[in-house]
This record gives structure tokens, C-alpha cells and sequence, in this order.
């Protein structure tokens, strides 16, 4: 939503929460991350192919 | 441009005058045109009370047109744009002498099937111009994020928006102008954006409020694929950055200047902010951390706001569309800048006469 009518708001609440975050031993954050990252990779993927087959 | 102030004053022909017509301009629409003005009736107006001018179409706009409204009711005109034939629909139909209220619309949109009534009922003397409720009809994957992306800017930044008297833009698809003032507004602007530039005269010259009712719907078509949504948030940025320079919107201590500052550097920040943790995630494993933390909140956030707006709309199919919108997010985010560079620094589109951005691009939709 960056873009410029408002409601840029989403990252920088994002972005501030995660860097006032105590991240010390929060180990677990990079694999979820990239876990994460796979499943919308994935999930975006399926839709695209499914949405070509129906035309 | 010269500040005026505009104070109502009741005309002695008032009372013979109709309160509202509606002028569709159209371009090659045959396949949305019959649509859109069925739904005009069916929204409470008239037939009489409506008018399509058609910019020399090549298929059969006009015709279908005048198979519903009449001969009387249709005008086909040189191709002159948009602006144009609205301009010359405007002088032909002698609609200053005969109503109070001029409704535009698109000739792609749909109207609530209360719209009109709704209207009809709330304009009045108090306002200088009026908009109702902008919503998404389906389409692809691009018109799922303008459903999130709506329900963020108009059912949330729209209603502050209005709270705060600082409506930015009355959108091609829903906007209503008092004749007179009408009049005043300059459209033939070089805008690359005419309804933004018009709204923001309306602020810059003091001309009065814009209502807006949100118990009107309208439905507007969106682009189908990426290209398209890509050209049209170019086109949307380019305008708004040769708005923002021709009128120094943000220089004056006016609340236009501090909405749009605070939507321009609300952006900026964040983009600096993604930047700064990007550099941090490079440098260092625990800026890595912060930054997968960024990720994730992101993610969790946009998906808590896109069901938000699936639940609002009773659209459960954007969900699935999710994980494409951070494409379209980004590409926002690019286009913003890139436009700003283009209009602020380079200072291209200085004057620039719009055309049919539509051309080519409309596509049937399922409504309902």
C-alpha cells in the first residue's frame, strides 16, 4: 500500500515492531522467515498456474 | 491562480431547474455501455436526465446508447478526449441552464442500485461537489488487491479523509459537481489526472466542501492483468506529482498541505525504513534477525488487513490472490518513486493532453 494515498502505515509498524523486538536467542526467526517466504512463494505460484488452466 | 470564495446563491430559475443530470463520456464501449446506463436508471435517475456523448467510437457505443436513451439524449463528437466531449456534452445539453447537480461517470462503472436516490437526497446548497463509495467489481488478480486496496483508502482513509475536510480526489467514476461551480473548474488542465486536479482546486481555491456518502456504491472496472494495472498506476502517479507541483500542494499551512505531506513522507519512511533493515540484514546476522522479524510481522499484518477487507466486502476470494500482492505492493512502491523523479526532478509532462486510457483494456466482468 505504498502508494502515497495512505496507508504506508503497514511496514513501518512492521519494520518498528521488529526492531524494538529483544532479538537476542530469537533464533527460531530466520528459519520461520524463510519458511515462510517458501509457503507464498508456493502458494503464489499454485494460484498463477490455476488461474492460466482456467483461462 | 487567484483564491475566490463562492457563496450559493439561489438562482431565480431554481425551481426550473431538474436537480441532477448525469453525462457518460465514452470511447469504443460497446461492451460495458448498455450496462452502465441500465444501471443509472435502476439507481433511481431518469432516463431524460441522462446523457452519453460519444467520442467518434468506431464500434457501436453510440447506438446502443441511443436504443436505450434516445436520440435526443446522445451526441457523438469529434474525437477530442475525455475532457472534451464531456465539455461539449456540457454546452450541447445546455446543462447549466437546466439543472442544479452534473454527475460524470465513466462508462465502465456500475452504480449501487440505490445510488442516485442517495444523492438526490443529500445534495445540497452546502456543498460545492460531491462523491459516493468507490468499490472493486471481480475480475482477476489485480482487481482482488484493488478490493484490499479500497477498502484501506476509502473505508478507512477516505472517512478521515472527509472527517477532516481534506478529500483528495472525487474519482472519474463517482463525481458530482454543482453547475456553477462546474463552471469555475478549470478541466482542461493538461492533467494527466483531471479528477484529482479538480479536486485540488476546488481546496486551493476555496471553492467549498465535497460531500461525500458513502451510501452510494459505484463499481468500477480494474485493469486485468499486470501491464495494465502497471500503466494506470503510472499514469494515476504522473498526475498526482504534476498536481502536487503545479499547485505546491504541501508548501501552504492549509490541511490539503498537511494530508498529502503526511501520505508522502509516510511513504518515504517506510521505504527507508525497508532500506535500512535490508543494509542491516546484509551487515550483520542479528540485523538478519530483525529483519526476518520484519518479514513475518509484515506478513502477518497484510494478511490480518486482507481479511479484514475480505470479510467487509464478502469477497473470501481475495484471500487466495494473498501472496501476489506483495508484487503489486512493491510495484507501487517503485512506481512512486520512479514517477517522482520523472515529474519533480526531470519536470517531463509539463503539458500533456490525456486520452482514452481505457483503450484496449476493458474486459467483461461477472457482477453480483
Amino acid at each position: 500500500m505504498e502508494n502515497g494515498k495512505g496507508g504506508a502505515a503497514l511496514p513501518i509498524v512492521a519494520g518498528t515492531g521488529a526492531a524494538i523486538l529483544p532479538v537476542t536467542g530469537a533464533s527460531w526467526a530466520i528459519p520461520a522467515a524463510t519458511a515462510l517466504v517458501a509457503v507464498m512463494v508456493f502458494w503464489g505460484i499454485v494460484y498463477f498456474v490455476k488461474q492460466k488452466l482456467n483461462g | 491562480m487567484p483564491e475566490i470564495t463562492i457563496t450559493y446563491i439561489r438562482e431565480s430559475h431554481d425551481s426550473k431547474r431538474a436537480k441532477l443530470a448525469l453525462i457518460i463520456p465514452a470511447h469504443n464501449e460497446e461492451m460495458l455501455i448498455a450496462g452502465t446506463i441500465n444501471s443509472a436508471i435502476r439507481a433511481g435517475l431518469k432516463r431524460r436526465h441522462i446523457y452519453v456523448v460519444d467520442d467518434a467510437s468506431t464500434d457501436n457505443t453510440a447506438q446502443i446508447a441511443r436504443d436505450i436513451l434516445g436520440d435526443s439524449n446522445v451526441l457523438t463528437v469529434a474525437h477530442s478526449g475525455k475532457i472534451g466531449a464531456i465539455l461539449a456534452a456540457y454546452k450541447y445539453f445546455e446543462i447549466r441552464k437546466r439543472y442544479i447537480w452534473l454527475h460524470v461517470t465513466d462508462a465502465d462503472g456500475l452504480f449501487g442500485h440505490n445510488y442516485f436516490r442517495v444523492f438526490k437526497r443529500r445534495i445540497s446548497p452546502k456543498y460545492v461537489a460531491a462523491t459516493g463509495h468507490l468499490q472493486s467489481l471481480n475480475g482477476g488478480w489485480v482487481s482482488k488487491f484493488r478490493v484490499y486496496e479500497y477498502t484501506i483508502g476509502l473505508e478507512i482513509m477516505r472517512r478521515l479523509q472527509n472527517w477532516f475536510g481534506v478529500i483528495t480526489v472525487i474519482p472519474g467514476p463517482t463525481s458530482c459537481f454543482r453547475t456553477d461551480i462546474f463552471d469555475i473548474i478549470d478541466f482542461q488542465s493538461s492533467s494527466l489526472t483531471e479528477d484529482l486536479d479538480a479536486t485540488l482546486q476546488i481546496h486551493r481555491r476555496k471553492l467549498g466542501k465535497i460531500g461525500y456518502f458513502t451510501d452510494a456504491k459505484c463499481y468500477t472496472q480494474d485493469p486485468k492483468d499486470f501491464r495494465d494495472f502497471r500503466m494506470q498506476v503510472t499514469r494515476w502517479y504522473r498526475g498526482f506529482w504534476q498536481a502536487v507541483r503545479k499547485y505546491r500542494i504541501g508548501l501552504r499551512p492549509a490541511k490539503i498541505d498537511f494530508y498529502v505531506n503526511f501520505v508522502i513522507y509516510e511513504t518515504i519512511i517506510a521505504t527507508f525504513e525497508l532500506f535500512l533493515l535490508s543494509i542491516l540484514a546484509i551487515v550483520s546476522h542479528r540485523g538478519l534477525q530483525i529483519f526476518a522479524f520484519y518479514l513475518i510481522f509484515d506478513v502477518v499484518l497484510m494478511f490480518a488487513w486482507v481479511s479484514f477487507a475480505a470479510i467487509i466486502n464478502r469477497r473470501r476470494d481475495i484471500l487466495y490472490a494473498f501472496p501476489l500482492f506483495y508484487i503489486l505492493r512493491f510495484t507501487n512502491l517503485y512506481l512512486f518513486f520512479k514517477t517522482f523523479f520523472e515529474v519533480m526532478i526531470l519536470r517531463k509532462f509539463k503539458d500533456i493532453q490525456p486520452g482514452w486510457e481505457t483503450v484496449g483494456r476493458r474486459y467483461r466482468v461477472q457482477t453480483g
